[in-house]
Formats: C-alpha cells, structure tokens, sequence
C-alpha cells in the first residue's frame, strides 16, 4: 500500500465511479494520512456538485414554432444492400431448390406445362428453346407454378430484409 | 437524457407515419442537448439560435434513415456537432488551442473550507461557472456537459465526437482538472455558493 499523495486523476476515477473495492481502501488510506489530498477531493467533490448545476438553456417558444413551420419533406430512406443479408437470401434459395428436388417429384408438373399450348408453338426464337428445353427438362408440371411462386415469395423476403428500413419494423 | 428507448422507437414512428406534431415532442425533448452542444461550440448569440434549428431540420431530414444503431440523442448529438464543426470551420475558429496549465499553485489557495454537503448553488454560480468552461477548450467544454449534464458514457461521447474513448477519457480529466484549478483561483467559496 502507498501513502503517496492522491492524484488529480485517481480522485476523479474514484468519483466517476471507476475503482474497485481494493484501490477504493487503498485510497482512502493514503486520503486519511494526507490533508493536501483530502482538500483536493473536497474541491474535486464541489466540482462534480457545481457541474450538475451548469447553467441550461431552451430554445424560445418562437424558434420551436419557426422550425415546426418550414419543416422540409422526409427523406425516402436510402437503401443499403447487406451482403450478410444476401448471403443467407442465397443460402436460402439453394436449400429451397434442394429440398423442392429431394421432397418432389416434379415429372407430372412438367407433363402439364408441356401440355400448356405456349410450349406446343414452334419457337423461332433462339433464346426461348434452351428455357423450353430445360422445363420441359425438369420435367415438372403443377409443382413447378408452387415452384416459382415459392421463389418469388422468397425473392420478396430477400427484398424486404434487403430494402426495407428498420422502423418499419418497429413494433406496436 | 433517460429517455426510453421503447418511447424512442415510437415517438419517430409516430413522425415518420405523418405526424409531424410529434416533433414538436422531439424538439422538446431534445432541446437541451441540442442546446448544451451548440452553445458549447458556438460563441455568437446571433448564430446559436440559427444553428439549432438547422440541427433540428436536418434531423428531421435524415429522422427516415435513423436505423436505432444508437440512441436518437447519441445521433442527433452527432448531428448537433458536425452542423457546429461546419460552423466553426467556415468561421475559421481553432476547434482545439493551447491551454497552458495555469494555477499551478492550487494548494496555496485557502478558499476551500467547507464539507462538501453542506452547500449550495445557485443560479449566479451556475453562471460564473458556465463563463469559466466557455474559457476552456470548445471540445473540453462540450465533453463536461455531455458527461455531466447529459450523463453520457465514454462510448457514447466518443461516438458522437468520432474520437476513441480513451481520447475522450483522457480530455474529460484535462478539462476537469483545468476547471477547478481556475475555479480555485478565481473565486473563493463565498462567491460561489449561497
């Protein structure tokens, strides 16, 4: 145990608050055999008091009033992409796909949508022949309308969780 | 200050959902810290009124984009200072100038007698008190009413000024120490208390 006079600094740790039981003994030992110190915690002690009591000021009624009047409109919220937020979308998608192949047998979705009179058109189009060829694929047919709704719904909630500000969210 | 954070959440719903009386509320609310914030910064009357309000509109501005990472008086604080900085730097005022220790001879000061508990103050010393931090530092001044008069955390003062918490630490106890050494020496006891 030192009896070396008190600093300024561990007379404000103590009243902050910030000693533990042993360096609060401690100090208080080292305050009891020194009046220099004991007088420095009486100023410090005044100070703390005086600074609860600085002088506050209110903004005039007027100015309250000026401010409510020239409010500006709200901001839209500017949205933020996440990347946990995508990662667990994706995440969430590939287990969706996983589960839908694993779980469901798609044959008779496919054999409907095949049957659908879109698919019976001869498609000049280049592009559209590796989308009819990979449907006709799958191999799906009512599944696959539950399919896509399902990963739309999905998309939805990636978009909510991804663009949607957080008071929105706040709860009644 | 001591504002639940729940009401938080629901006085800026109230406000994001249209009502706009509402922040008549929040302007009541957090006036005071707007108000310790920029009075501490800004020295010209004349501006700390213009300032404040352009505090409050540009909050309510951004209000949309608050996502409770913080308190709101922590954010708004924020906004408070960087409006000040702004300010100061237009105005190419030192945010920080060098404070040469004075009264070094606290001990020789005999103005102190009294128990801590046993005394007062008043208005007048509330006064004398606000024109001796006005002579500190604008940030030491500004860390004083944000620890002691908002009750803040290290934390959060060094969220709002964007300096690490020691920093913050560090310049709480200069400042505290610079105030009571020029309190000693400037006034004796009876001056300064009923």
């Amino acid at each position: 145990m030192s009896l070396s006079r008190v600093s300024d600094e561990e007379i404000q740790e103590y009243l902050d608050g910030n000693l533990g039981s042993r360096e609060i003994a401690d100090l208080r030992s080292r305050l009891d055999n020194c009046d220099k110190s004991q007088e420095k915690l009486r100023e410090y002690v005044y100070l703390y008091k005086a600074l609860k009591c600085e002088e506050t000021h209110n903004l005039s009624p007027t100015l309250v009033e000026a401010i409510m009047e020239n409010l500006p409109p709200l901001e839209e919220p500017k949205k933020k992409l996440n990347v946990s937020y995508i990662f667990a979308g994706v995440v969430g998608l590939i287990t969706l796909v996983g589960l839908l192949h694993y779980f469901i047998d798609l044959t008779p979705f496919v054999k409907q949508l095949a049957a659908f009179p879109v698919f019976h058109l001869r498609l000049n189009w280049d592009i559209f022949n590796p989308l009819v060829k990979l449907i006709q694929k799958l191999n799906a047919e009512y599944y696959l309308v539950g399919f896509i709704a399902l990963v739309l719904m999905l998309i939805k909630v990636v978009d909510f969780m991804l663009l949607d500000p957080e008071y929105r969210k706040i709860n009644h | 200050m001591g504002v639940d954070m729940t009401e938080e959440k629901q006085l800026v719903k109230d406000i994001l959902d249209g009502n706009s009386e509402g922040y008549r509320i929040f302007i009541h609310q957090y006036n005071r810290l707007v108000n310790h914030v920029v009075f501490k910064m800004v020295s010209n009357e004349a501006d700390r009124e213009d300032i404040s309000q352009e505090v409050f509109v540009k909050a309510y501005r951004n209000l949309p984009n608050f996502k409770f990472d913080s308190k709101v008086s922590t954010w708004l604080a924020r906004i408070a200072y960087n409006t000040c900085l702004n300010y100061l730097e237009k105005k190419q005022i030192p945010l920080y100038q060098d404070v040469v220790a004075e009264g070094a001879c606290i001990d020789e000061n005999p103005g102190f007698e009294v128990k801590p508990d046993q005394f007062t103050i008043d208005r007048n010393m509330a006064y004398k008190l606000c024109r001796e931090i006005d002579e500190l530092p604008v940030n030491y001044g500004l860390i004083l009413s944000l620890y002691h008069l908002q009750e803040m955390t290290y934390k959060e003062i060094s969220d709002i000024l964007s300096m690490p918490e020691g920093t913050v630490k560090s310049y709480l106890f200069r400042a505290r120490k610079l105030l009571k050494d020029r309190l000693v020496r400037n006034f004796c006891l009876e001056d300064l208390c009923l």
